[in-house]
């Protein structure tokens, strides 16, 4: 039993160098030298396929990246716009009639009414 | 012992029971991932995708509200929110201990809301400061949270309430201008779906490819009210009543060129920051949404149609019958002095009843009530504030005699103070009728200007000479006649008094209620503006010569003066 799969074995290695030796020869009779820039070719192809998915990744990080600071700055932006929005309040609050009224009265302006605004003629 | 071929036999069963088992448990797996990639697809990526992204949503910032000058009368700023998730707080009484101070609340009130039973959203404070945020987050109190949210202020408080209205706790516009303008002032919230980390980490993980939507801000709304003439007309309006405890009084600015509203006022008014702690009663804008008989001020108006009928002028004389005169059947009127016979223009002096109503019932129901729907009676004017009043008038069909002697004294036709103030001013101008406007413009982001004032609807009512004989007798009513108190130094004022009594419960004349009404405009000659101001139920004086002239007097006065110096300010 041991002997046959012994045998068995030996028979399938030898068919496997015999095809392998047939190819080497194929491949001798076709030409060495076309192959020979087919495979640098297909190499040169991985490579170049490497780089860009290289810098298709870089891109995405870099991208990323500014997105951060796009961010950021926003959060800057949009907290000075409520500054301003919050200023412009209080200057309205401030400058309201009824504000102007108070602070005359408080700190005795003495500022005059709309009709002796203007010298009158003669 | 087996021999070879049973136990290759017994190998050959196994391998084949090892083998179906392999397979079947590859077609169960294969089975598995059917189910869970074709069959369950949306679920789990539904699953996977509230995990890994969170919707923040980018709220617009609603519109301001500002005068014809740029200053602003409404506008929302950033405030911040103070809720608590009452499952996630351990220690409540030291978080209310802690929260009590920051928040202004005393801690009894302060524990209901930190152990809701039922709710895990419940707000503690809302619209607090930005220290007051940060000293909140600075406890670090597990559940208790504050949130940026934006609130509506009105820096001016009262002034001109009834023109802005409010809005509630979510900004929608409620009343006034906040109200008719809600879709331009409210603007389109925008959205961003944020990628998260297993632990909600901050900063969010940043996808430059993540669906979003930039927020569109509302649009600005430019009042033609100027925020100082508003301020003068509430001041003078705000003595009128008190010097005469009356129940309530209401004024209008108009240009007298335009017909652009430049202050509106309403008593008792209201703060619109504090809109909840004021009685409904005071939101009601009775310029617009309440109609009146206003009595004698309708006569000009009457006249006016009658010079321009050519049916008298101003020198035709008209016999008084003394003061009291049974005009149609069952109706007898009296004037408050006896006159015999005056002309046209000294009816409208001395404010004749008698003589207007003669004039009227000269003109006939179909001619007079053709002339009052060119001035607009009985429709609304279409200003851009809701809850306008169309004010009464019959149409002339269904005039009765006492009709036709009534509406010619102000009785029997009901306008806004609004409407009334409209209506003088083909007479103020150039004779033609033009729907008064409170909306300058709106101003999208994307600075897009659509200017709202625009009046196609114009009419051409009264000639030339007529606009002149009116002013020049308005003016006399004012140097000689029922309103010589509006009759003051620097300005030349014209205008008319009215003075009607209020209907009583039993649905007769009250002879204790009465509304007060003086429309008057200046430089009478060349009239730039026209004022209106009623005053409801005075007490001690009645007369619209006395209770309303002289606030109105001070208005043109003021704000004649302070145009002036607008222009010199900016055209020195």
């Amino acid at each position: 039993m041991e002997k046959n799969l012994f045998q068995n074995t030996q028979r399938v290695l030898s068919k496997a160098a015999k095809t392998c030796r047939n190819i080497g020869e194929d491949i001798a009779k076709k030409g060495g030298f076309k192959i020979f820039w087919g495979y640098i070719l297909f190499m040169l192809l991985i490579g170049l396929s490497a780089f860009f998915l290289m810098a298709l990744v870089q891109a995405k990080v870099t991208s990323f990246q500014l997105g951060y600071q796009i961010a950021k700055l926003e959060k800057q932006k949009e907290l000075l716009l409520e500054e301003i929005y919050t200023l412009q309040y209080e200057i309205a609050v401030l400058t309201s009639p009824q504000s102007l009224i108070q602070a005359n009265k408080n700190w005795e302006l003495e500022l005059l009414p709309p009709e002796e605004w203007i010298e009158e003629k003669p | 012992m087996k021999s070879l071929s049973v136990y290759q036999n017994e190998m050959a069963q196994r391998s084949l029971g090892i083998f179906f088992l392999i397979i079947f448990a590859i077609l169960f797996l294969i089975g598995r991932l059917f189910w869970i990639q074709v069959l369950e697809h949306e679920k789990y990526k539904q699953q996977a995708f509230q995990q890994h992204w969170i919707h923040k949503e980018i709220p617009a910032k609603r519109g301001d509200i500002l005068d014809r000058n740029g200053i602003i009368l409404a506008t929302s700023i950033p405030t911040y929110s103070c809720y608590c998730d009452p499952k996630m707080i351990k220690d409540v009484h030291g978080a209310a201990k802690k929260l009590s101070p920051v928040l202004e609340m005393e801690e009894d009130k302060l524990v209901p809301f930190l152990t809701h039973p039922k709710r895990r959203f419940v707000w503690l404070k809302r619209f607090l400061d930005k220290e007051t945020s940060q000293k909140i987050q600075s406890f670090k109190i597990a559940g208790v949270q504050t949130i940026k949210e934006t609130k509506r202020v009105y820096p001016h408080g009262k002034l001109a309430s009834h023109v802005l209205g409010f809005t509630g706790n979510e900004e929608n516009g409620l009343e006034g201008v906040e109200a008719n303008f809600q879709a331009e002032l409210s603007g389109e919230n925008g959205f961003q779906w944020e990628l998260k980390d297993g632990r909600l980490a901050k900063p969010k993980i940043y996808d430059p490819y993540s669906p979003m939507k930039k927020p569109v801000n509302g649009a600005d709304i430019y009042l033609t009210i100027d925020h100082i003439m508003q301020s003068i007309v509430e001041k003078e309006l705000q003595d009128a009543v008190s010097r005469y405890e009356a129940k309530g009084a209401c004024a209008v600015l108009l240009d007298a060129k335009t017909a652009q509203i430049l202050a509106l006022a309403s008593l008792p008014d209201f703060d619109p920051n504090d809109f909840r702690s004021f009685p409904r009663s005071t939101w009601k804008n009775k310029a617009i949404a309440d109609a009146y008989e206003l009595g004698s001020v309708m006569k000009p108006l009457v006249v006016a149609s009658a010079l321009s009928e050519k049916l008298v002028s101003m020198d035709t004389t008209i016999f008084c019958h003394h003061g009291s005169c049974k005009i149609i059947p069952g109706r007898t009127l009296r004037d408050t002095h006896g006159y015999g016979d005056l002309t046209v223009a000294e009816i409208l002096i001395k404010s004749s009843n008698i003589g207007t109503t003669k004039i009227g019932m000269q003109m006939g129901a179909k001619t007079l009530c053709h002339y009052l729907e060119l001035l607009n009676f009985g429709k609304k004017t279409g200003v851009e504030l809701p809850g306008e009043s169309p004010g009464i008038l019959k149409p002339a069909h269904k005039w009765t005699n006492f009709t036709l002697t009534s509406v010619p004294m102000g009785h029997e036709i009901c306008a806004t103070p609004l409407q009334m103030a409209a209506s003088y001013l083909p007479i103020a101008g150039d004779g033609i009728y033009r729907p008064p406007s409170i909306v300058e413009k709106v101003v999208y982001p994307d600075s897009k200007t659509l200017h709202r004032y625009q009046s196609p609807d114009i009419k051409k009512i009264y000639s030339g000479q007529t606009i002149k004989e009116m002013q020049q007798v308005l003016r006399l009513v004012v140097e000689k006649g029922t309103a010589q108190k509006a009759n003051i130094k620097k300005v030349e004022i014209a205008g008319k008094t009215g003075t009607a009594q209020k209907l009583d419960s039993t649905g007769g004349y009250s002879h204790e209620h009465y509304i007060s009404v003086f429309v008057g405009f200046a430089p009478y000659k060349n009239p730039t503006l026209c004022a209106l101001v009623m005053v409801d139920e005075p007490k001690g004086a009645y007369y619209g010569g006395t209770v309303s002239a002289p606030p109105v007097a001070n208005i043109l006065k003021q704000c004649i003066f302070y145009e002036k110096s607008l222009i010199k300010k900016y055209n020195p």
